[in-house]
């Protein structure tokens, strides 16, 4: 009886492990292709033949100032963007939790519609907007625009974790003399430090990856790495080139991964 | 060509390091040296007087930055790595010269224009959008600028008359709207060498009656095509399945100027007239004498679904099947480009010379060991509805655009490096780089007549008389990108068989119209806007056209292929001298 | 130690009932009232709380109004503004913005009226529904088999996350060299099955391509969130369920799914919308093609903002943007009624 039974867990585990074995593959298989694409040489060269193993792409990289600049833009542009929206949608979160209000069953409708919006839909307003107000070309101007759909993720899973705290704490805090913000930063904020940490995730994913308004945004200058890696393809893409770019736009997303990765693995609750 | 790119990015590097802090002679005299070395059609002390002209005009913009645009071909290239550094060092300018995909030019055009803010204070536009630029009114007029507001930065060296393109970028008011940067042509492309060998020779005229040559008419193409594809070519030393045409057939936007090229005109569809067929063009689209577009469709006398017009995509998807390679249908213009040169394609029909550079390439299976080229191009061969007087083929003419939305004084300093990377003491060196041509001069000169027999025929093509009947685009077309757009959409569909040519030409006609009648509805062109006529049927325009003196849209003939005629290579180029 | 005490009669320690919020309001449920009872020791003052609600008082509701502002000025800005103006533009025929005609709604009846737009939108449900019904399942399975504790998992999911951060240009670029014949792996791996994988002219390997890209690209986040509600789990429960004699099937049933049922929400509703809307990925592999095949909603938008025709551009988005919300209204109402039922299951 004990033998069947092991034995049918020994082949559910190995049904288990060669089924996340698939899972890997699939998901590593285009990288692997991308990794070895990045270092060939995918146009004829001086010196160099076709499909040559080489580091030429990243050299290019290196070489090229709007190629090397897109990297900083993105960066600076999607830690703007993450610091404006988890700024604005703490205090947000906190009262769609804490109190109630008129219009507030309505306020998640309307939170919803802005994250599904088409982004193409809003790009040609956008742009007369911003270029009004001297926002084009700069990396604020996409870090506000992205707040679009980022806001509302943020306030939705930023609402969970603050509601995962008992009310009775913020009543102890004020009985005993806090202020709002000074509690909310003192006590609250520990509390939820993995809410903002998974939120912070999300704002970046969504936001280092978004074609559409980095690029109506971004004309003569501030292009980031999506666009950058746009004005590769033309007359003879040199994907080697394209893909080396890919996979140096990996390494921020590597690293917040990696720094976040305790978060979301410890787990966190979005509420229903 | 590479090779040659990186040592003067490395020469102007280098002098930009040294000398950029404040314009002058110096930096002018290194550029003249290092970068033209004698390669002009100037005289040193000439060349050296325009720079001073650059260096004066120049100095009330002393610090300015600008911002250009263009696509990225070869030209353009060596324009944004070398020239505008000198030219920044030169005069005090900084220039930024972006390279971005042709598509997004004019994308970046059209959201100038729409929104009114300036993106960038020059662009190198196609010349393709003439009538656009004309009708809306967004763009200065170079003519009435190099008089007035831009006369103190107008170089008095530019020399109009010696460039060779401005008659594609004239309105019919008379004035010049776009200054010419690059040209390129679309031509005929074949392989030299296999059209020289004996046996094929020999075996092409028992079969077919004639001599094998450079095909004047598209019934020699399709004989040709017909007798190279899958031909046994072991006894050139050619491996794998031979080819007797390339083409491209993806539906993608590349697509769309795969026929708006003058693939229309070279069949033979619309009317006589250069650069453009008038009343009727290469788009179909028919004007009346005051130049107001007027139909599109056959029954309102435009072209767009005639019998020649349906002619001409029929052959052309005929020949992407029976005689590409498989995986050309699938491709994009990109993606087609550099096929020729790997060596298994006898022939392209459609080819443009801007590939001219990549395909000279030492080492290539299509290249000789003395760097002479095994290939040769040749003026494209017409269709069979097609007559003495009409277009015979495409030129891009990528042209500098000052718009109305960009500050005078921007507008001025752009003019400057517009007119710098454009002038004789220039222009020899970089058409040497890029292989484009814009000046008369330049063509003529020396140095290309040394250089031509490495150059597969360019040189004469552009020395001969027939290249006036290769033009871009005409003023026909009142709104470029918004027809442009529906071109390859709906000719992608009879490319994928969803519809019979007949069908996606009548959709395509159908609207092109509807634009024509927005743009009438609204007024917006003014005097210039679309006016359309009545409908009535093919007969009664037919008769029109005869009545006026011109021919399209045109009736069916009953025979779309008549006998192949072909041209020795070498009688032709004899021809032109 | 404050413990909830809910009246509908159960005793949930803390980590268990978090009162009500957004979601219970926002879905009307009535939520457990809970009662409050502190037994603190520290104070001895007479600051004997009694609430016998929940919520703050009324009076306070005006400052929520003031937490709300920055995030509801910044989406009134890049949000708000914009839409009212897309709204404006559909009612023009536009060729520059200074010259616009007034043509009132016939852009609208042109778009609703022509069979295309209802054949890309029957095309975008249909890809939405295949999508939705692989990554959901799929990423809830991977998500089970995951061990919960240690590295691995960890390793797992930073794997699982590396697809999200590909940009979106690059993705089908990626594929497409993966599936070339010869260069790429997968397309020589097809080629030794004698499969000739052929994206630019069967319809049907296209959709394949589209919907394995897309899952590629996403089954990440479906795993994440799952996976992350999982480990909230306390091994306690399991306990109990295993003491209860639960099978596998019902403790998924009753233990792990009620848990997810939240992020499940929120990566359908996610997964929904951005399928629906797909534009770059399946512009980029074959324009729509072969045949209008791949021809989903955003593409025909795609096109028309490409032309410039902002009027019907603008018309057309606003359709979306209405299907969109009706989509998401309807998402509600659907929670709205089954919560109703279970809640309603679980007070009798």
């Amino acid at each position: 009886m004990m033998r069947a039974s092991s034995k049918s867990n020994g082949l559910k585990t190995a049904a288990v492990t060669l089924f996340l074995f698939m899972v890997v593959c699939f998901t590593m298989l285009p990288f692997f292709q991308m990794v070895v694409l990045s270092f060939t040489s995918t146009l004829p060269r001086d010196g160099i033949a076709q499909g040559q193993f080489s580091t030429i792409n990243f050299r290019n990289i290196l070489a090229s100032p709007l190629l090397s600049g897109s990297i900083v833009n993105s960066i600076v542009y999607v830690t703007l963007n993450v610091v404006i929206t988890i700024l604005v949608a703490l205090p947000a979160a906190y009262a769609i939790s804490r109190y109630r209000f008129a219009g507030d069953r309505h306020v998640f409708l309307l939170l919803i519609a802005f994250r599904i919006t088409p982004p193409v839909v809003l790009t040609l307003p956008v742009f007369i907007l911003f270029a009004k107000v001297g926002l084009v070309n700069s990396p604020l101007g996409i870090a506000l625009v992205h707040c679009v759909f980022n806001i509302p993720i943020a306030i939705w899973i930023l609402e969970s974790f603050i509601s995962a705290v008992p009310k009775e704490l913020d009543e102890t805090a004020f009985l005993d003399g806090y202020s709002l913000p000074r509690y909310f930063v003192k006590q609250l904020l520990p509390l939820i430090a993995s809410g903002v940490g998974v939120t912070a995730f999300f704002c970046f994913m969504f936001s280092w990856v978004e074609v559409v308004f980095a690029r109506i945004l971004t004309v003569t200058g501030g292009k980031p790495i999506t666009m950058a890696i746009n004005t590769l393809y033309g007359f003879r893409t040199d994907i080697g080139l394209v893909m080396a770019m890919t996979l140096v736009s990996l390494i921020p997303g590597l690293a917040v991964i990696y720094f976040i990765r305790n978060h979301i693995a410890k787990g966190f609750v979005v509420r229903s | 060509m590479r090779y040659l790119l990186l040592n003067t990015t490395a020469c102007a590097a280098l002098m930009l390091a040294t000398g950029y802090a404040h314009a002058d002679m110096a930096a002018a005299e290194k550029f003249l040296a290092e970068e033209i070395a004698g390669l002009s059609v100037l005289s040193e002390a000439e060349q050296k007087a325009e720079m001073e002209f650059f260096i004066n005009a120049a100095k009330p913009f002393e610090g300015m930055e600008i911002k250009v645009v263009s696509e990225t071909i070869g030209t353009h290239e060596y324009e944004s790595k070398v020239l505008a550094p000198a030219f920044s060092a030169i005069t005090g300018i900084k220039v930024t010269h972006d390279l971005i995909g042709e598509g997004d030019v004019v994308e970046k055009l059209q959201t100038q224009m729409q929104s009114g803010e300036n993106i960038y204070d020059g662009y190198v536009n196609d010349s393709d959008l003439i009538g656009t630029h004309w009708r809306y009114q967004q763009v200065r007029n170079l003519t009435d600028w190099m008089a007035g507001e831009g006369k103190d930065v107008t170089n008095p060296g530019l020399d109009v008359a010696d460039f060779i393109g401005t008659s594609f970028t004239t309105a019919p008011d008379g004035k010049l709207y776009q200054l010419p940067d690059q040209q390129f042509a679309n031509l005929y492309w074949f392989r030299y060498d296999w059209f020289n060998d004996e046996k094929n020779k020999s075996d092409f005229k028992a079969k077919y009656g004639y001599d094998l040559g450079v095909p004047v008419n598209w019934s020699a193409y399709e004989d040709i095509a017909q007798f190279f594809t899958g031909r046994d070519m072991s006894h050139l030393g050619v491996e794998g399945k031979v080819y007797g045409n390339m083409d491209y057939g993806k539906k993608d936007p590349s697509l769309g100027w795969r026929y708006t090229d003058a693939w229309m005109s070279m069949a033979g569809m619309g009317d006589k007239g250069e650069p453009n067929g008038l009343p009727v063009d290469e788009w179909g689209i028919r004007v009346n004498d005051k130049s107001q577009p007027t139909g599109s469709c056959v029954d309102r006398g435009g072209a767009t679904n005639d019998a020649a017009a349906v002619y001409a995509v029929t052959k052309a998807i005929d020949w992407l099947k029976s005689y590409s390679p498989p995986e050309a249908a699938g491709m994009t213009f990109g993606e087609a480009g550099p096929i020729p040169a790997q060596g298994n394609v006898a022939q392209q029909m459609f080819w443009y010379t801007a590939f001219t550079a990549a395909t000279v390439e030492p080492g290539l299976p299509v290249m000789n060991e003395d760097g002479t080229p095994k290939w040769r191009m040749a003026p494209s061969p017409h269709g069979a509805y097609w007559e003495e007087g009409m277009k015979v083929g495409y030129q891009d003419a990528g042209s500098w655009t000052l718009m109305k939305s960009t500050p005078v004084d921007r507008a001025q300093a752009a003019w400057l490096y517009a007119q710098f990377v454009t002038s004789k003491t220039v222009d020899l060196k970089k058409s040497d780089v890029g292989l484009t041509f814009i000046r008369e001069s330049t063509i003529n000169s020396q140095h290309f007549t040394d250089r031509a027999n490495k150059l597969g025929g360019l040189i004469e093509f552009y020395r001969s008389p027939a290249r006036v009947q290769w033009s871009p685009t005409g003023t026909n077309v009142p709104d470029y990108p918004k027809l442009a757009q529906l071109w390859w959409q709906n000719i992608g569909d009879a490319m994928s068989g969803e519809k019979t040519p007949q069908e996606a030409l009548d959709s395509l006609c159908a609207d092109q119209e509807k634009v024509l009648e927005r743009l009438e509805r609204a007024g917006v062109q003014g005097e210039l806007g679309p006016v359309m006529n009545e409908k009535h049927d093919l007969a009664y325009w037919n008769n029109y056209a005869k009545e006026h003196g011109s021919v399209a849209p045109r009736i069916k003939l009953a025979n779309e292929k008549p006998a192949g005629e072909t041209v020795s290579y070498d009688e032709l180029i004899n021809s032109w001298k | 130690m404050r413990m909830h005490r809910l009246d509908c009669g159960a005793t949930l320690g803390p980590e268990q009932c978090f009162g009500p919020n957004l979601f219970h309001r926002y879905f009307q449920v009535p939520a457990c009232r809970s009662v409050f009872q502190t037994q603190s020791t520290e104070k001895t003052s007479e600051k004997t709380v009694t609430l016998s609600s929940p919520y703050r008082s009324e009076i306070q509701t005006s400052s929520a109004w003031w937490l709300l502002l920055p995030a509801l000025s910044v989406l009134a800005f890049v949000g708000v503004l914009p839409l009212l103006t897309i709204f404006n533009y559909s009612f023009f025929d536009i060729f520059t913005l200074e010259s616009r005609f007034w043509i009132g709604t016939e852009w609208y009846r042109e778009i609703l009226s022509s069979s295309r737009f209802f054949e890309s939108l029957a095309r975008s449900l249909v890809f939405s529904a295949i999508i939705l019904s692989i990554q959901i399942p799929l990423g809830v399975f991977i998500a089970l088999l995951l061990p919960r504790d240690g590295k691995t998992g960890m390793a797992f999911l930073m794997m699982l996350a590396l697809p999200l951060m590909v940009p979106w240009n690059t993705v089908p670029s990626m594929w497409v060299s993966f599936l070339g014949n010869p260069a790429g792996f997968g397309g020589r791996f097809l080629a030794m099955f004698g499969v000739d994988f052929d994206y630019k002219f069967n319809a049907l390997h296209t959709w394949i391509l589209l919907v394995a890209m897309d899952t590629w690209h996403w089954i990440g986040l479906v795993v994440i969130l799952c996976y992350s509600s999982l480990s909230t789990i306390p091994p306690a429960h399991y306990q109990a369920a295993a003491i209860d004699g639960a099978s596998r099937l019902q403790v998924f049933r009753f233990v792990e799914l009620p848990k997810m049922s939240a992020v499940l929400m929120m990566a359908l509703l996610l997964r929904f919308m951005d399928s629906f809307m797909i534009y770059t990925e399946a512009f980029r592999v074959n324009a729509g093609g072969p045949k209008d095949a791949t021809t989903f909603l955003s593409l025909d938008l795609g096109e028309e903002i490409a032309a410039f025709n902002y009027g019907p551009a603008a018309a057309r988005s606003i359709i979306y943007f209405m299907i969109v919300l009706a989509i998401a209204w309807s998402f509600r109402t659907i929670m709205n009624i089954r919560r109703d039922q279970t809640l309603g299951a679980r007070q009798r």
